[in-house]
């Protein structure tokens, strides 16, 4: 009887370690057929390319301002007075930058260039004067014009397609995370909630300030809070 | 009347005993929100309540599963618990019964100093001699391998100090008849002292390896590398994340313990027999 015994926990022992051994290809196997492959991007600061946005009217003449000292217009010419939307967004730009100036309700598009930019402390927003191109204009009209080359300096800019919203119009990421557990290293994807500060064309300017270290995964479907992923390798 | 009481003691022993197996072995079960509900007060260190149950009220397979299926590197822990103790028990078994033997039944100059050495070796704890092993697994070039952790096992002193106390109990009539038949010191290892000593050997065994595969400062000094680390070594990185999966593991790498004991079972009582009666 106790040999019978000790017979089948030899059996118990060997099939457990042949189970063990088993399972490790299987579980190999699964693990690279099944854990998704995502791509990842990290975060940087600098600058952020960004469209500025104003609005005006139309003029002609000459222009002076108090606050410009000499850059005053001495001959009679077409120009725009206005302001932009976002202040911050005009601190990196150098007067001469083209502007495009939608006339005519937004049927035409007309160049021109960015002379003058004035802070307005009482109502804390950006006077702008913008040189018209050669041509003929009705003197008040109001138009919408678009600097293209305007910067904000943004401390932590992350790349657009790793930027969610939902339903209630939070932004949110998914960080690439490693967890050291019992179950060994396995990457993992968390969803982290940001605030955008700005949007750029390619990349927004958020609140929260990220490790450069950290990897933002990029918009994938299939991608839920907690899901193990597999980072793909360059 | 005082028989009884005694048994009863006993049982009560027996049950605290076994408390941390059952708890654990039901909570392998209970999936994150009944565990978290259960033991959350002592996982995210509030005060809430901790309640065992005797079975889970909603059992999963949901740890296993994850576990035997997603949790790649698990595998390679478990067999890495496997490399580092099978080759220091075999090379213990193979290294302390000559020198057991020899200290047991011959006599040779400095022996007592040397048993004193031994035993004095014997009960100085890991971290007494982590800096020196440490130096001399570094100069071997061995660190952050598997056999910094094997070499120090094979050299233990302990196994030695048991299995000379299951070699002295080879009566020396039986030594000095074979000695006249021709027998050399090999031969009398070999076809005597191994077989008398079987018992003791196969417990040292056991006990070997119940101690390797649970070994936890060894491994921590002298591997860096995580894919070299054995699973006893992530035990204690419990979160509230993973606790379920580190139940169940804990169940799994109890499994080959446990069958490697109930093989021994017999040889480790007449082993420990052996250690305390002489003939």
């Amino acid at each position: 009887m106790k040999n019978k015994i000790k017979k089948l926990t030899y059996i118990i022992l060997v099939v457990f370690l042949l189970a063990m051994g088993v399972m490790t290809i299987v579980s190999r196997v699964i693990n690279e057929s099944y854990v998704p492959i995502v791509e990842t991007m990290t975060s940087k600061s600098g600058f952020l390319k960004v469209n500025a946005v104003g609005r005006g009217v139309i003029q002609f003449g000459t222009f002076s301002d108090e606050r410009m000292d000499n850059k005053v217009f001495v001959e009679d010419t077409y120009y725009v007075k206005g302001i932009f939307y976002e202040k911050d967004f005009l601190d990196y730009v150098a007067l001469g930058e083209d502007v495009w100036i939608s006339v005519d309700g937004g049927n035409s598009v007309v160049q021109g260039k960015l002379v003058a930019k004035m802070y307005d402390y009482k109502e804390d927003f950006i006077e702008a004067v913008v040189f018209l191109e050669e041509g003929q204009y009705t003197v008040g009209t109001p138009v919408e014009f678009v600097l293209e080359k305007a910067k904000v300096r943004g401390n932590c800019l992350i790349p657009n397609e790793t930027i969610y919203e939902d339903e209630d119009g939070n932004n949110y990421v998914y960080l690439l995370q490693q967890r050291d557990s019992i179950t060994g290293n396995s990457t993992i994807a968390v969803k982290t909630f940001v605030h955008v500060l700005v949007w750029g064309d390619s990349k927004a300017s958020i609140e929260e300030e990220l490790d450069a270290n950290v990897k933002l995964i990029v918009r994938n479907e299939i991608l839920k809070d907690g899901l193990k992923v597999r980072e793909k390798e360059w | 009347m005082s028989r009884k009481l005694i048994h009863f003691g006993m049982a009560i022993l027996v049950l605290i005993i076994l408390a941390p197996i059952y708890i654990t072995f039901v909570h392998s079960f209970m999936g994150m929100r009944e565990i978290m509900l259960d033991i959350g007060g002592i996982l995210g260190g509030g005060d809430q309540m901790v309640s065992l149950p005797l079975l889970p009220s909603y059992p999963t397979l949901r740890n296993y599963k994850e576990l035997l299926l997603y949790a790649e590197s698990f595998y390679r822990m478990f067999w890495n618990s496997f490399l580092q103790s099978v080759p220091t028990v075999l090379g213990q078994v193979l290294v302390a019964a000559p020198a057991a033997f020899v200290m047991a039944k011959y006599n040779f100059r400095g022996k007592r100093i040397l048993f004193w050495i031994y035993l004095a070796v014997m009960l100085m704890p890991f971290q007494v001699l982590m800096v020196s092993e440490y130096l001399i697994l570094k100069n071997l070039s061995v660190i952050n391998t598997h056999l910094a952790i094997i070499l120090p096992g094979i050299f233990g002193t302990y196994p030695v100090f048991i299995l000379m106390k299951v070699f002295l109990n080879i009566p020396d009539d039986v030594m000095e008849a074979a000695r006249l038949d021709g027998a050399n010191t090999t031969t009398l290892l070999w076809k005597i002292g191994v077989p008398i000593g079987k018992g003791g050997i196969v417990s040292v065994a056991v006990l070997d390896f119940l101690e390797c595969i649970n070994s936890i400062e060894a491994p921590l000094v002298f591997i860096r590398d995580k894919s070299l680390l054995p699973l006893s070594l992530f035990f204690p990185a419990i979160s509230s994340e993973n606790v379920g999966e580190v139940f169940a593991a804990s169940i799994i790498i109890m499994i080959p313990a446990v069958l490697v004991f109930f093989l021994g079972d017999e040889y480790l009582e007449t082993g420990l027999q052996a250690f305390q009666v002489k003939s």
